[in-house]
């Protein structure tokens, strides 16, 4: 009998250890660890990637204005609104993932123009948003890529290069 | 260590002309004397090309000339009254001067360019009296005298310099390939103080960096498609060259046929790499004695292999991966032969035919305001078409039938050289409205000196200047006993039309990786629009000593203020206006002014605006309004959230759609579209 006992205690003792040494492994709790490998989610993750804008207010747009989403919650807006080149926008945006509404502000300060509710539709690959302010504001985007020019830097001879003769 | 042959030879083709007389054609004029369109001073003799009437289209059918796909065999008309004066001169031949197959018929008879032939005769007849005779024939339209192309050497070898091939690359050299020489093409990528450039006279202004087409950039984005090609026509050009083979056009149905066959019945025996117009071969041949390897160079320009660890880079050239452009050789200078206009008409035709996207012509008539060409060359389109009938005619062929139906462009691009008469007035045909006319500027952005320029310039490209050291454009050349070299420098507006082409080339790759398509004038619009200005470089003045004849020359480049088109090609901005159309995004309510230069590249303080509109569905649903055109800005209101497109036109080159004493400008068309949006963020954002 003691012996079943002291064979019983002993095997609890262990299943104390290997419990201990579990959770003392886990890595959010580690010390030594570093939290690289730690994925820090701060939005709707389905809206992670990028998107191009193809339609706003029901027509349809051939524009080169693209959004892209990081998990961590920061986003880059592609735009070529000023001409061949494009302009990039970053900033920080969140999800409020009970009513679906997405705000942003951008690295300068700049607030959005309006907050967007938010609507995916991941078999369509589709992102619809719609201004919080003026309901019926709809655009519609697909996912995609973003494309190599908006991330490589336009150059042009400028007439700072002239030298009087 | 390697040598580099350099150069200065500036060269341009231009055809002998018999004198041009600058007649108003009046349509109820159906005298003789204005049939006969030109002058037989300098013609080919026993030879002279007609147009007949449509009314006689039955009759030439019956007689089956028009079936004569070789052009051999039939010595009469069909036409009693000018089977008559044959027999009189002893006529042996009656030749279509286009080629009429299966595959072409339709859009050949729809340009009635079936109409036109040429009778050969006794060439001890008085061609004139000949002329009169044919003139006379009711079912005679018009009356022409044939000319030849030729060759106008400008051998100003200021200087012979070797370039010493460093085996350094240049620490701040930004071209992305290992191709050797490619250091030494500014034209492509120019280093300003860098550039080991310099001028040989004092007070030259310095090279500028970025003075350039900016092609760097526009190579990550596309390197070249060998789907698109470019016909050369030019001098024959050495498609056996180490840093061109690999990129010329291949006839496979004749390269895997039988020789002497046509075929791919497209009326041409064994025309496997292009055609010889000269000698009616399908041999294309480049190093005669008399040859100066012109067509090898400007091809080079245009598609030189890429990233092969030798020569030169072309701008569509490709990556190394036999993925360049192709070049057509499309001959019609041999040696000390040349090609008789018919034969460049129809070699602009078989562009047509045979699926070339672009034209590259570095040759044409004498300005018309030019020393040589005073008084005896077209001056404006209307004398153009008057007197170059047939060679009109061909050009407008090619730009409507040009291309592949699968093809990034519906139809076909033009491009000539403007002309190295330092006359204030393009050649022709680069002055034609419908061809692009490219004029040419020097390492430091100032327009060359023996540049043509003035109403009727499209765009400038880098030319090369040989006051400069280094100043030449590098390309490739075959091993004529002259040059020694197989690459070497030139300059010309010759050297700065196949900048275009290139970038023109370039522009079809990537629209055709990005699946688009375009008309011919939508795709001309795009290239006339991705310009930057060059203005502010038209300042000061230089002195030179001509090497023709030793004598000193002077330069104010203030002289071509407004007269260089939309200004300095831009591959890159090209590139990016065919990845998508440009958008503005403005508030609801709220006139936006929108600033053209955007859109329409830094040129546009030179072009005229004519119109900017809505389509009235997209004025009422987005209850859009134009304003007018101030200061190159529009004024946009919307009054409800939407979209529009907004068409704007405006005219490059100068002149005036009325004047036709002058070259007419060319009409570019942009669309942008327009966003209206209740709230817009502060920053320019679009959320």
């Amino acid at each position: 009998m003691i012996q079943r006992v002291k064979k019983y205690l002993l095997h609890l003792v262990c299943i104390m250890i290997l419990a201990v040494g579990t959770v003392g492994c886990d890595k959010s709790d580690s010390s030594d660890n570093s939290n690289e490998n730690i994925e820090t989610i701060n939005i709707d993750v389905r809206l992670a990637g990028c998107w191009h804008l193809v339609s706003f207010c029901d027509a349809s747009v051939d524009v080169d204005i693209y959004i892209n989403f990081d998990k961590s919650g920061q986003f880059k807006i592609y735009q070529r609104t000023e001409g061949p080149a494009y302009t990039v926008f970053g900033g920080t945006c969140a999800t409020d993932e009970v009513n679906f509404v997405l705000s942003g502000v951008y690295d300068d300060g700049t607030e959005w123009n309006t907050d967007y509710k938010y609507t995916v539709d991941t078999e369509a690959q589709e992102l619809i948003l719609e201004s919080v302010a003026t309901p019926d504001e709809v655009s519609v985007y697909k996912s995609s890529s973003v494309p190599v020019s908006a991330t490589l830097s336009t150059r042009s001879a400028s007439a700072d290069d002239v030298k009087p003769l | 260590m390697k040598k580099l042959l350099y150069i200065a030879v500036a060269v341009l083709s231009v055809a002998c002309t018999a004198d041009f007389e600058e007649q108003i054609v009046s349509v109820a004029d159906t005298s003789v004397n204005t049939k006969i369109i030109n002058s037989s001073t300098g013609c080919v003799e026993g030879s002279i090309v007609v147009r007949f009437n449509n009314s006689a289209e039955s009759r030439l059918a019956e007689s089956r000339l028009a079936e004569c796909a070789t052009r051999s065999g039939a010595t009469r008309t069909g036409i009693s009254g000018v089977d008559l004066v044959l027999d009189e001169v002893r006529g042996y031949a009656v030749k279509p001067v286009f080629v009429v197959t299966d595959k072409n018929r339709e859009r050949v008879h729809a340009a009635g360019l079936h109409l036109w032939y040429e009778l050969l005769f006794d060439e001890e007849s008085d061609v004139d009296a000949v002329a009169a005779k044919l003139a006379d024939v009711a079912e005679v339209k018009s009356v022409e005298f044939v000319r030849r192309v030729c060759r106008i050497n400008n051998p100003r070898t200021i200087s012979s310099h070797n370039i010493e091939l460093s085996s350094q690359t240049r620490a701040t050299n930004k071209m992305p390939f290992n191709d050797p020489y490619n250091q030494y093409q500014w034209g492509l990528c120019n280093l300003g103080a860098n550039s080991g450039i310099e001028g040989l006279y004092e007070s030259m202004p310095a090279p500028v960096a970025g003075a350039d087409v900016n092609v760097v950039p526009a190579w990550k984005l596309c390197k070249g498609d060998p789907s698109i090609t470019v016909a050369i026509v030019d001098e024959g050009v050495m498609y056996t060259h180490e840093d061109l083979s690999t990129n010329k056009w291949v006839n496979s149905a004749e390269r895997d046929g039988e020789q002497g066959v046509d075929d791919d019945k497209n009326g041409y025996v064994d025309d496997i790499y292009g055609y010889d117009f000269v000698f009616e071969s399908g041999k294309i041949t480049y190093d005669k004695d008399d040859d100066t390897g012109h067509g090898t160079h400007v091809a080079g320009i245009v598609t030189a292999v890429n990233n092969n660890g030798i020569g030169i880079c072309g701008i569509a050239g490709g990556s190394g991966k036999r993925d360049g452009v192709r070049f057509m050789s499309l001959q019609i200078m041999s040696g000390d032969s040349h090609a008789s206009d018919t034969d460049v008409a129809r070699a602009l035709q078989y562009a047509a035919d045979n699926g070339a996207h672009i034209l590259q012509c570095s040759w044409g008539y004498p300005s018309a305001e030019s020393a040589e060409g005073y008084g005896s060359a077209p001056g404006n389109d209307k004398s153009f078409k008057y007197s170059c009938s047939y060679e009109a005619e061909a050009i407008d062929y090619f730009i409507a039938n040009g291309g592949t139906k699968d093809g990034p462009i519906d139809g076909g691009v033009a491009i000539f050289a403007a002309g190295n008469s330092t006359a204030p007035l393009p050649a022709y045909p680069a002055a034609y409205e419908p061809c692009i006319a490219v004029a040419a500027f020097s390492p430091s952005l100032r327009p060359a000196y023996y540049s043509d320029y003035g109403i009727g310039i499209d765009v400038v490209a880098p030319g090369g200047e040989a006051l400069y050291y280094n100043g030449s454009i590098i390309s490739t050349l075959p091993p004529l006993p002259s040059i020694g070299a197989l690459y070497a420098g030139m300059q010309g507006t010759s050297m700065a039309c196949p900048m275009v082409s290139g970038v023109a080339a370039l522009g079809l790759s990537y629209a055709k990786q990005l699946g688009k398509r375009y008309t011919a004038k939508e795709f001309r619009s795009l290239l006339l629009s991705s310009t930057n200005d060059i203005e502010p470089y038209l300042k000061g003045a230089i002195s030179y000593v001509d090497d023709a004849n030793g004598k000193q020359r002077h330069v104010n480049y203030e002289d071509y203020k407004g007269k260089l088109g939309a200004g300095y090609i831009d591959a890159y901005k090209l590139l990016l206006q065919i990845e998508g159309t440009p958008c503005k995004v403005v508030k609801v309510g709220e006139t936006t002014e929108i600033e053209l230069r955007s859109y329409f590249g830094e040129g546009i303080a030179n072009a005229q605006f004519v119109s900017a509109e809505v389509s009235a569905d997209e004025e009422t649903d987005a209850g859009v309004s134009v304003g007018e055109y101030l200061n190159g800005k529009i004024a946009v209101t919307c009054s409800k959230r939407g979209v529009a497109t907004i068409s704007v036109t405006m005219l490059v080159g100068g002149g005036s759609l009325s004047d036709d004493l002058k070259p007419f400008p060319t009409e570019v068309t942009r669309k942008f579209v327009v966003i209206a949006k209740e709230e817009l963020s502060t920053n320019g954002g679009w959320l």
